[in-house]
């Protein structure tokens, strides 16, 4: 695969197909995030992990096994996503429990990742999917240590009306953020 | 004053801080009024269906097993609601796509089945699920109608005339579902702080 190409992937993981803002896929893991910036930058690249490792087996999964009985997909791809996780925890314990206290397998198991190796099975070839799970998942990372830091920042919270404290607020900044890369997209 | 105690149940009842964790699934099968009314009839029966069985199983799972249990037994749910709705729905199923088969990972159906399940009997587990599921349909529509209405000009899919020069295209698209969500979150808050407040001043 040609440079180019690769680089214009990248790109689209974390510009135009961002998973949490753009495509809703894990959005609610994005929201519900109180860490630091550093802590959430550790937690995505942990999840960024388990995304091009649940691909590197959900793909062959679903190429050579399961093309004939669909209806298992997401049964089959679920228990992958959880064994990966699982395992990543067990050898990443120490760390992962330091920085980002021990609710990284429920973290990792989210709509985004089993998403992700769903939209994975369209691509052609194994490296294509792992390529755009690593450029998505990098999406992933950015998007949340961007909104740890932004939740991060002090505000006067009187100069926000009563009932648009919370979520309303929360949600008005993430669509911020969305309209900031619709303009870098030139959708908008 | 029934009334209000019956809206103020439903909205206390459920827990809203629950809509932070949907708010994915809700604004991307808001854009349209049928994919919303799939999405939260989806919702409901698997909420529904999951905690009756993690209520009436949860004794004899062991404790390290209880997140591969609940999440195997979460997804077979999910699978099936998918397979009857793409015998009977199937462009319903065209317009979720992915979210739909996501739904099995969802922390607000593990978080029902975690919190109120595991620690209930059937019938809390499905009063729970009722009154969660309703108020994720009920949201979801709303969100809908206001976004197919501004956003595409049409409602159910057929087009209104007189709003064909009006629509704003943003409102249909991603930044529109969190436009219209905080709007509808902040209603809803205000509705509650109200409720809370009546409640306040009749306990003085």
């Amino acid at each position: 695969m040609d440079f180019k190409v690769i680089l214009g992937v990248i790109l689209a993981g974390i510009l135009s197909n961002n998973i949490a803002l753009l495509e809703f896929l894990g959005t609610g893991a994005v929201l519900e995030n109180e860490r630091s910036s550093k802590k959430s930058l550790t937690l995505g690249l942990g999840t960024t992990l388990v995304m091009v490792i649940s691909t590197l087996i959900t793909w062959p999964l679903n190429k050579y096994l399961l093309h004939e009985v669909s209806y298992l997909q997401t049964m089959a791809f679920v228990l992958v996503v959880l064994i990966v996780v699982e395992v990543i925890h067990l050898i990443a314990k120490n760390i992962l429990d330091n920085y980002c206290r021990s609710d990284f397998v429920k973290f990792a198991i989210n709509g985004a990742v089993l998403g992700l190796c769903i939209h994975n099975t369209h691509q052609e070839t194994l490296v294509a999917a792992l390529i755009n799970s690593a450029a998505i998942g990098i999406g992933f990372m950015l998007t949340m240590t961007v909104y740890a830091k932004l939740k991060d920042t002090e505000v006067d919270e009187e100069a926000i009306p009563p009932t648009f404290r919370g979520l309303p607020i929360d949600l008005l900044t993430a669509g911020m953020m969305v309209l900031a890369l619709l303009a870098l997209n030139f959708k908008f | 004053m029934k009334k209000g105690t019956k809206t103020s149940y439903l909205l206390k009842g459920t827990p809203s801080a629950l809509l932070v964790l949907g708010a994915g699934f809700v604004m991307a099968s808001s854009a349209d009024i049928r994919a919303a009314l799939g999405m939260g009839a989806a919702v409901l029966v698997a909420m529904l269906l999951s905690s009756i069985v993690i209520s009436a199983l949860h004794k004899v799972i062991p404790a390290n097993a209880k997140l591969p249990a609940y999440l195997l037994i979460i997804t077979g749910f999910v699978s099936l609601i998918s397979m009857i709705m793409q015998a009977y729905f199937p462009e319903v199923v065209d317009m979720l796509g992915v979210h739909l088969a996501t739904l099995s990972v969802s922390a607000v159906v593990y978080r029902d089945a975690e919190e109120v399940a595991d620690h209930n009997g059937e019938a809390t587990s499905i009063k729970t699920a009722l009154v969660t599921g309703i108020f994720f349909t009920v949201v979801m529509v709303v969100c809908a109608v206001i976004r197919e209405f501004v956003g595409k000009a049409t409602l159910w899919g057929e087009p209104i005339a007189f709003m064909q020069n009006y629509k704003i295209d943003a409102i249909a698209g991603a930044f529109g579902g969190y436009l219209v969500l905080a709007i509808v979150m902040a209603v809803i808050n205000k509705i509650t702080k109200l409720h809370h407040h009546l409640d306040e001043e009749e306990e003085n």
